[in-house]
């Protein structure tokens, strides 16, 4: 048997390949006709090729276990790729650049003069009360203006097919390493299908990164000397460290290569002694950065680091303190923010949401529980959520008591249907739920990587897409022809 | 570069070259056995010995000593820090930690090598699948060594991980010759001088000579030919002295590794002055535990140099005055 795609079923969904009644969309023809003609054994072979390639490759992602402690997993990839097409992929990057754009200024403008707040368009309540604004980054002047120089985006497709944003990552958003990777794998396993499309690549994203750290190099040397910080080799996301330092050719740190002299300036232990730093990628949270500032028993920061920083003498990536921003509450004024400080209408839409501190949504929110999804303000990786529609009596019961006792800490969004992409189970193909993590760069310019992460729920309804809660991924394709 | 890679990378290399060394002798161990008369075989012992791990092997296993026993030590004790599978996997876990200095292809290539060790072990751990496996390995490890060289910028990095590879090989090298002459027979009994000359040519084939001898020396396998070509030959890749030969020229290139090159330089000036003929047995042993000691020096002055001592020596103060 062969993939058929007259019994796909898309009832009820949103596909991004195949119509309500049947028909393959316009620029995946050529997708669904190749994969149709493959008989079992092909796609077999091609999965198989594309597993020992990531095996081969070494691409794994770290999960914790209580028996088993850290260990290594090859990172799941789904075979079929996710088309977009070009034209629709470039109002997205517009409305990305937008917006982080207006989270740049926003947060600027919440270490200096809070112009927002005085102006009444952000609440006072809100920041008093944020987990991640930094008393200690106030006043300080990063180099540009510009906080948040890595932002890592999550864009969800509804079930009438509009793109909204879920959530913006400001502190060390993750994922960029496994975009690139795939891409890398699915040249090598369906090499035929980039002969008949026009797919942009997407591997230019270390050099933009790089151009976008060096541009913050406090020196005006012609070879700033950038490095990465990475907790180590334990970290979830260690890969990926490693991963860009070697596609940008810069020096993965850790912190205890690293020490801050009399001078407030950073250097480096090298073989010949010690070297000036001039840009740190870190991908460390700001509570570890700095122990004479922050947690006082961190092993993993440089201790005098913040010093450094606030004294220009380094740059830091992200900002220490850029955090304030990536918080659900800030979310829900996003657009409010980029007309306040653009005079621009967002591009793209926020996921309308009720933020639980305002008495009148809490309501809304307390009456309809069963409705929505309920979402901590500030966790990522969708831990401490709420899935109304799933939940039990009880626990519906225990986070009404959660958002009664801290309102702060929570919004609420309706249940949305993500849209679904065909994903191969078994030899056949069926509809799985997808997101999509672009990343955006900020410096002296704006980058966007083309198309971003899709990341896809593998179980059958479910929408939890994060690797670590059995989640997949997928290459993302922005395909120029239109009609093909 | 970073101190800390650098380290990472000399360590890396010489774990691979020590797994790559453990794989041969295991396999001219079993040829060599199959050729001696059982009683005068010297089993499979002298290779725990030659690890420098008798007392590890004893706590395992007692006294007992049979093939299943040591080769599983050798090969597959994950607890044995010097089996094949535990020093790839420390090769593979240095790696990891400079993923981004290696060409990727060497990477993938060191993965696969860890990937193919522990998933075949089974196999290699059968009479009839060792040979296969172990020829496997030191390929794969081969093919690492060939990618480092040919795709990998001969820079710091580079020379770092040659220092590892040849202090290493140096000191494989100098192990063999002690173990394996210790229970070599004495010239005396003639009746048994051909089995003695297959001694001589296994200790040779352990460390891959066997050919180079016979092309470099041009005479038969004599012990002192075999001892000349083995610490003193300038030429064969695995003798002592070509090590050190290359040990020293890496750190002269790299620059302020006086303290290093002054150890390398004494231990090459007395394997130059060593007098092979007039060496007896207890004198061969002697010898080797001045080099083994003066391996031991080389690398401490490494580590003091360029793997810790920047960071020792990197206070606050000074780091402000660079």
């Amino acid at each position: 048997m062969t993939i058929d795609w007259k019994g796909y079923p898309t009832e009820g969904l949103f596909d991004e390949m195949v119509t309500s009644s049947g028909r393959i969309r316009p620029g995946a023809g050529k997708l669904a006709s190749t994969l149709a003609r493959f008989s079992d054994d092909e796609l077999a072979t091609r999965k198989a090729a594309l597993e020992l390639s990531i095996k081969e490759m070494g691409i794994t992602f770290t999960v914790y276990t209580q028996e088993e402690g850290s260990i290594d997993r090859s990172w799941p990839l789904d075979l079929i790729p996710r088309i977009i097409r070009k034209r629709e992929w470039d109002a997205i990057e517009r409305g990305l650049i937008q917006r982080v754009r207006a989270l740049n200024m926003f947060i600027d403008d919440l270490y200096h003069a809070q112009r927002c707040i005085s102006d009444g368009v952000f609440p006072s309540a809100l920041l008093e009360n944020s987990a991640n604004f930094r008393p200690q980054c106030v006043g300080v002047k990063p180099p540009l203006g510009v906080w948040a120089h890595i932002c890592g985006s999550d864009l969800v497709r509804d079930e009438h097919g509009t793109v909204y944003v879920l959530e913006d990552n400001l502190r060390v958003p993750s994922g960029v390493s496994y975009l690139m990777e795939n891409r890398l794998v699915m040249k090598r396993v369906l090499p035929e299908l980039f002969e008949d499309y026009t797919i942009r690549p997407v591997d230019d994203y270390p050099s933009q990164l790089f151009d976008t750290l060096a541009a913050l190099s406090p020196r005006p040397a012609a070879h700033p000397e950038v490095v990465i910080l990475t907790p180590g080799i334990y970290n979830s996301a260690y890969f990926e460290h490693s991963y860009l330092a070697q596609q940008m050719g810069c020096e993965l740190v850790q912190g205890d290569d690293l020490v801050v002299g009399d001078d407030d300036c950073v250097y480096m232990h090298t073989t010949r002694g010690p070297a000036r730093v001039d840009v740190i990628y870190r991908r460390i949270d700001d509570l570890f950065l700095d122990p004479e500032v922050f947690h006082p028993d961190s092993a993993l920061g440089v201790p005098g680091l913040m010093r450094a920083w606030k004294r220009g003498n380094v740059a830091l990536a992200n900002a220490p303190g850029a955090g304030v921003a990536d918080d659900k509450a800030v979310y829900t004024f996003v657009p409010d923010l980029i007309r306040y400080y653009l005079g621009e209408k967002a591009i793209l839409p926020n996921v309308p949401s009720y933020v639980c501190e305002r008495k009148e949504d809490r309501e809304y929110v307390l009456d309809n529980l069963d409705k929505l999804v309920v979402k901590p303000a500030n966790e990522s990786g969708g831990y401490g959520m709420l899935m109304g529609p799933k939940a039990s009596k009880k626990e519906l019961a225990e986070f009404a008591a959660l958002v009664r006792k801290n309102p702060r800490n929570y919004i609420a969004q309706p249940m949305l249907t993500l849209s679904t992409v065909p994903t191969l189970i078994g030899s056949n193909v069926e509809p799985r739920h997808v997101d999509l993590r672009p990343f955006i760069l900020s410096s002296d310019r704006h980058a966007v990587t083309m198309g971003g992460l899709t990341r896809v729920a593998m179980r059958k309804g479910s929408l939890v897409v994060n690797s670590s809660q059995g989640g997949g991924s997928k290459d993302t394709w922005v395909v120029d022809e239109e009609g093909s | 570069m970073l101190a800390r890679v650098a380290g990472n990378m000399y360590w890396m290399a010489r774990y691979l070259e020590r797994a790559e060394d453990v794989a041969r002798l295991v396999n001219v161990n079993a040829n060599l056995l199959l050729d001696l008369p059982r009683g005068i075989a010297p089993g499979w012992r002298p290779l725990v010995t030659i690890m420098g791990a008798d007392a590890a092997y004893a706590e395992k296993h007692g006294d007992a000593v049979d093939e299943t026993k040591v080769l599983r030590f050798l090969i597959a004790d994950r607890e044995h820090a010097q089996s094949i599978l535990s020093t790839i996997a420390s090769a593979r876990e240095n790696a990891r930690t400079f993923r981004d200095a290696i060409p990727r292809e060497a990477w993938e290539e060191i993965n696969g090598l860890y990937h193919y060790t522990r998933d075949q072990l089974q196999s290699g751990l059968s009479k009839r699948g060792r040979f296969g496996y172990l020829k496997e390995i030191i390929r794969r490890s081969q093919t690492v060594t060939g990618i480092l060289a040919g795709c990998m910028n001969h820079d710091e990095g580079y020379s770092f991980i040659q220092l590892g590879r040849k202090l290493e090989r140096a000191d494989m090298t100098t192990r063999i010759l002690d173990v394996r002459t210790a229970t070599l027979l004495s010239n005396d009994v003639s009746e048994l001088r051909s089995f003695e000359n297959i001694q001589w040519m296994s200790v040779l084939k352990s460390l891959t000579g066997y050919q180079m001898y016979r092309l470099e020396m041009q005479v038969r396998v004599h012990r002192e030919d075999v001892l000349r070509f083995l610490l003193q030959s300038r030429l064969f890749p695995r003798s002592v002295l070509r090590c050190l030969d290359e040990l020293g020229q890496r750190v002269e290139r790299l620059g302020g590794g006086e303290h290093p090159l002054r150890v390398v330089v004494r231990l090459q000036r007395s394997l130059v002055e060593l007098d092979v003929s007039t060496l007896s047995p207890e004198g061969l042993h002697e010898f080797v535990d001045v080099l083994q000691i003066g391996f031991a020096e080389v690398h401490a002055a490494l580590d003091e140099t360029y793997f810790l001592g920047s960071r020792v020596a990197a206070s606050a103060s000074e780091a402000s005055a660079a």
